[in-house]
């Protein structure tokens, strides 16, 4: 490799790399990861390149993975044969589950990290996965032929070939921190930005648009005063997210809750002039449902306190997260505000929050394969495509990990419908409906929520995993004996009949519900809103034979049937919708009696199905009807005219 | 053709056959310098929505015929595109060669139902509107024109407006405290509040669900068949009640041998009065076959009209064929009441409290009476509805009373104590529901068959 040297910059002649790979990941963070991972368990000659390798799987904000949705997310990934259940399991210091007073299909289950070992273990991970080349490198370039992807060229010159390439780059792409008035790039606090590869995007003729985020400032627990707030432990019992872990081990970290004050808004409204949001330096659109400190002073003005969790980042560190105070002020406001705060009177901070704008690639340009429609073998996986949050990043990185090795097979890609997962929801909805703000994923995005559970993951999703080659097989074996012992648990529910004086009917009645006049059977028996499975199983014990989690799956089954019953409905008759494919070339602007305005709506996002049109906003049901007029009868062009 | 969007298309939008006028309309992105060329009327030289006079010509140049020309600039005409309309007089032959003309020029005649197609594709109307339009062209009194008239300007759409309106917004509430329940204090709903909510929303549209019993009757009409054994007087009643000697009227038993009918309307109502062949068992094989009739419009119709003569004591003929109408809608009436009384009916209705009525078929007694019972038994809730879009399909019933049944689910679920997913889902449902009346999602099949019943033109 040798060097030449015109007008003041160094050109650097490319360096052909000899390997030539099938699938090229860039980025290690929670997509990139397990985008690698997947591509390589699947057998594919896999290269993951990263800007620092030191900081792979690093969680940029909160040191927490899971929490409502997102936990569903976790254990999908993990029923595909994912990784990010298993390490958060292995190096999580608090579990909780949230809503448990709620319904079952808002049940999500949430675990704070200790940041280092979690990025410590999936960078293990990585380096022994078969397969898999880690590289640090700074991508500058998509190489491109013909329409199609052949690799990517890094700062220093080198190519690296691959038949298809994962863009998983966060949010780095032309990352810029924001602290008060001062600003400089960065792809997060401490890292260097990607500056070329969005313009080697541009160049390909992607749009490319820009968001923002922010994180909060870290504190140093020596000067914190936990004895003014209020001590969270975890779940005395910690319930793993992997279905293939019976238990937590590692000893579980306590959380602190304190609260904001007249006099923290005060210290936030004197420093409202120089916050890079409100003077409008930040162009970028930051996420509705994560404000900064700042705005929800602003925004909610009559509100006297807001929560703050203090959160452990680590077993080894002192560093503390506060989670709620994400700010990007400057930092002189900082220091008072957050001294305002009942614990953190004398506080140091380690790290100042920040807020970071960065390019992302408007996700209609992908289809449901997270492959773009731009550039062939070329798939965009994590916040490169609007999203926010580990857990969203993790869910498009597997994904897109599996259809680029599909894609090198010759297979057709795996397409997660959105009644089988709120993975298909969050591909759906971006590659339908774009990102106009940072997506994040909630269950009232989930039409089928009743369906979609954290409980059920493993059931909806470990036949994908295995037909894929990704779950593995003592993990599809476990699978398929839960699978059995459900329904043979379901079958003594529905079969096993009781009489008065039956002790499940006396405990019913103990339990307060009316009394058991004639023969019943057990789910009859459960179907009655006091009773539940651990109240039959104190009766009858034979029932809790099954594998694990069935008795509470049984109970879900029986107890909301008429639900489960009208979702599945709905979801088959939405089946049929997505089953309605248009051919790959499907002209969309030559369909007869669209207006122009739909027709435009339509090939920006050039919908795969029926129902994925349905979905496109502004495309009205008559514009379907004429999509599928032209589907059915091929008759794309207009009758001819009488000339 | 190069643009399937931009294509054209033309077709008369007057009824087919001579009148005075007929009007040709055009509609799409060429409809503006078609129409010019058809009739030298520059649309940039003349107001919009305003009448210019004209000559029509064909490609050559020929002069077919001389009328008026306006033009409806996008998106504010009927199909939301460029619309011009050709008015000529009133002769299929010169429509024809307009018509021809036109499509010479590059434009194509329209399909069944295309302009409405259109005008709902644009968004200037949503379903109900749509199938509003259809039935005033073919309303058949004045009330069913007006039921339809406000139903095409969206009085369906906006009665149901404000209720989906409603639904959201506590859906909203819902989903905020599913999805941000771990949020602080968020101001939330209390379960009391929440099925308040839901039970009112309910409420509003099970009442606006009562609408449909006049609506589909304004639109469909009614059929009242008139029953009862030989020689009671019904085919004197029917021509009592149409005012006209229809049937044939005699002291012989069993006259009428096939059911004969005529209209009147009732508030509104077109109803189809049926006079039947009296109901007996006969060897006759001919009044055995009216008898058969007989009994499948007594099947078919809303009402039955069941006559006894009460000038003489009812007998077992009269109640084997009271037992043909007893379970199903119908009034008990005394005929002949100007003779003196014999039978009271007692011993019929099964002996129930309902009224009887007492009228004359021959002097006319009792007559507006039985209207009011009549129109009382078909348009429950009466006139007062009229004030209203009333619901006039049964796909307008049973979307409503689906989201009724969801809303009921989402009040059972929650009284249950059932978690908040519960009743949101069954709330979605309802919102389903209703979107689908206006067509807002509206499968396939809906579509297809409501778009294909239009004549075309329309
Ligand atoms: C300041 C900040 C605040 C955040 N706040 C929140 C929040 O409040 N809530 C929330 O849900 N999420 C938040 N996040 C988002 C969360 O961190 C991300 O959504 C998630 O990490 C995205 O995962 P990813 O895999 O897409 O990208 P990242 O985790 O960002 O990883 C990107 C990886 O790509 C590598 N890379 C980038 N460009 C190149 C290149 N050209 N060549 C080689 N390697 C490259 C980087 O080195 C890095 O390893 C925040 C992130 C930041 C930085
Ligand atoms: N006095 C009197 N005679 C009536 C009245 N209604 C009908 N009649 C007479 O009763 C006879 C039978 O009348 P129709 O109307 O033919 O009876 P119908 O029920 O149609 O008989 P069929 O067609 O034979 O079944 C005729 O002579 C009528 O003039 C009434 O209200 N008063
Ligand atoms: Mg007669």
């Amino acid at each position: 490799m040798f060097h030449v040297e015109h007008g003041g910059q160094v050109t650097v002649s490319p360096y052909e790399y000899p390997t030539e790979y099938e699938v090229v990941v860039v980025g290690a963070g929670h997509a990139g990861c397990e985008a690698a991972l997947a591509a390589a368990r699947m057998g594919c000659r896999t290269l993951l390149l990263t800007i620092n390798a030191d900081a792979i799987g690093l969680m940029s904000c909160n040191p927490a993975i899971g929490g409502l949705a997102k936990g569903h997310l976790v254990r999908e990934i993990d029923a595909l044969g994912g990784e990010m259940a298993k390490n958060i399991d292995a190096t999580g210091i608090q579990f909780r589950q949230l809503n448990t007073s709620k319904g079952p299909a808002v049940r999500s289950s949430r675990a704070q990290a200790d940041k280092q070992l979690y990025r410590l273990r999936m960078k293990q991970i990585l380096e022994s996965a078969f397969g898999l080349d880690v590289k640090q490198a700074m991508v500058d370039g998509i190489l491109a032929e013909g329409g199609r992807a052949v690799g990517v060229e890094t700062n220093l010159g080198v190519r690296f070939r691959g038949k298809t390439v994962v863009l998983c780059t966060g949010t780095f792409l032309k990352g810029l921190v924001h602290i008060g008035q001062v600003n400089f790039p960065a792809g997060r606090a401490g890292e260097f930005p990607a500056m070329e590869l969005s313009d080697s995007l541009r160049s390909l003729g992607f749009s490319v648009g820009r968001l923002k985020t922010g994180t909060t400032p870290r504190l140093d627990a020596k000067t914190i005063d936990f004895s003014r707030t209020i001590r969270q432990d975890g779940d005395a019992d910690p319930v793993p997210f992997s279905f293939g872990n019976e238990r937590i081990t590692r000893p579980q970290l306590p959380c602190y809750m304190t609260y904001t004050n007249a006099a923290t808004h005060e210290a936030i409204r004197s420093g409202l002039s120089r916050s890079p949001l409100y003077s409008g330096v930040i162009k970028g659109i930051g996420p509705r449902y994560c404000p900064s400190i700042e705005d929800k002073v602003v925004r909610f003005e009559g509100r006297e306190r807001h929560q703050v969790f203090l959160e452990p980042e680590g077993l080894r560190t002192s560093e503390y997260y506060p989670n709620g105070v994400s700010t990007s002020l400057p930092y002189d406001i900082q220091v008072r505000m957050l001294r305002t705060i009942p614990g953190l009177e004398a506080v140091e901070i380690v790290r100042p929050g920040y807020a970071i704008e960065y390019d992302f690639v408007d996700p209609v340009q992908l289809t449901p394969s997270l492959e773009t429609r731009i550039v062939e073998n070329l798939f965009h996986a994590g916040q490169i495509n609007g999203t926010s949050g580990y857990e969203e990043a993790a869910a498009q990185g597997i994904v897109a990990g599996i259809n680029a090795a599909r894609k090198v097979r010759g297979e057709p890609p795996v397409i997660l419908g959105r009644a089988d997962a709120y993975i298909g929801v969050l591909i759906d909805d971006l590659v339908t409906k774009g990102a106009q703000e940072p997506y994040r994923m909630f269950t009232s995005r989930a039409e089928y929520r009743l369906l979609l559970r954290e409980d059920n993951a493993d059931l909806r999703l470990s036949e994908t995993g295995h037909r894929v080659g990704l779950l593995p097989g003592e993990r599809y074996l476990a699978f398929r004996r839960k699978r059995e012992s459900l329904s043979a648990l379901l079958r003594r529910l529905s079969e096993t009949r009781v009489v008065p004086g039956h002790p499940a009917c006396r405990a019913v009645e103990e339990a307060g519900g009316g009394p058991v006049r004639t023969g019943i059977t057990y789910a009859e028996l459960l179907r009655r809103p006091e009773v539940t499975m651990a109240l039959l199983l104190s009766c009858d014990a034979s029932l809790g034979e099954g594998a694990d989690g069935v008795a509470l799956l049984a109970e879900l089954t029986v107890k909301y049937e008429g639900y489960i019953r009208r979702q599945e409905e709905e979801a088959k008759k939405l089946k049929k919708y997505e089953e309605m494919r248009f051919p790959p070339d499907f002209p969309f602007e030559s369909v007869y009696g669209l207006s122009t305005e739909v027709r435009d709506k339509l090939v920006r996002v050039r919908p795969i199905s029926i129902g994925q049109a349905q979905r496109v906003p502004g495309v009205t049901p008559a514009a379907v009807a004429l999509l599928l007029v032209a589907l059915k009868r091929g008759r794309v062009e207009p009758p001819p005219a009488e000339e | 053709m190069d643009d399937a969007a931009a294509t054209t298309i033309v077709a008369p939008v007057t009824p087919p056959g001579a009148g005075a006028v007929s009007i040709l309309r055009l509609s799409g992105d060429r409809a503006f310098p078609i129409a010019r060329r058809l009739t030298g009327v520059d649309p940039a030289a003349h107001p919009p929505r305003t009448l210019s006079r004209c000559a029509a010509r064909d490609a050559s140049g020929k002069e077919i015929d001389s009328g008026l020309v306006a033009y409806f600039p996008a998106p504010n005409s009927f199909t939301g595109e460029d619309v011009a309309e050709i008015h000529l007089h009133g002769n299929p032959i010169l429509l024809e060669e307009v018509a021809a003309a036109a499509c010479a020029s590059g434009a194509r005649p329209a399909e069944a139902g295309e302009f409405s197609r259109r005008a709902f594709e644009n968004g200037k109307m949503d379903l109900t509107q749509a199938e509003g339009l259809c039935d005033l062209i073919l309303a058949r009194t004045a009330a069913s024109a007006r039921a339809a008239l406000r139903q095409l300007n969206g009085g369906i759409r906006d009665a149901v407006a404000p209720l989906k309106e409603r639904m959201l917004s506590l859906l909203v509430l819902l989903e905020a405290s599913i999805d941000f329940s771990d949020e602080e204090d968020l101001a939330l709903l209390s379960v009391a509040q929440i099925s308040e909510r839901v039970s009112e929303i309910r409420a509003s549209l099970f009442a606006y669900l009562k609408s449909y019993d006049l609506g589909h009757r304004l639109r469909e009409g009614a059929t009242v068949a008139i029953a009862g054994v030989a020689n009671v007087g019904k085919s004197r009643l029917l021509n009592r009640l149409l005012g006209e000697e229809r049937a044939i009227v005699t002291e012989v038993p069993g006259t009428t041998r096939d059911y004969l009918s005529g209209e009147i309307t009732l508030s509104g109502i077109p109803v189809r009065l049926v006079d039947t062949a009296g109901l007996r068992e006969t060897e006759d094989p001919v009044e055995r076959e009216g008898v058969r009739r007989s009994r499948e419009i007594l099947a078919g119709a809303d009402l039955s009209l069941f006559l006894l003569d009460a000038s003489r004591p009812a007998d077992d003929g009269d109640r084997g064929a009271y037992a043909e109408v007893a379970g199903r809608p119908h009034l008990l009436l005394l005929n002949k009441s100007d003779l003196p009384s014999v039978e009271s009916g007692k011993g019929f209705y099964g002996g129930g409290s309902r009224g009887i009525l007492s009228l004359s078929a021959k002097t006319g007694e009792g007559i507006a009476g039985l209207l009011e019972a009549l129109a009382r038994e078909l348009v429950p809730g009466g006139s007062a509805m009229m004030a209203e879009a009333p619901m006039t399909r049964l796909r307008h019933a049973d979307a409503v009373r689906k989201a009724v049944s969801a809303l009921e689910r989402a009040e059972r679920a929650v009284g249950e104590g059932l978690s908040l997913e519960f009743p949101a889902a069954d709330v979605r449902e309802a919102m389903l529901a209703l979107a689908e009346l206006t067509g807002e999602i509206a499968p396939e099949e809906v579509l297809n068959s409501i778009f294909g019943s239009f004549c075309i033109g329309k």
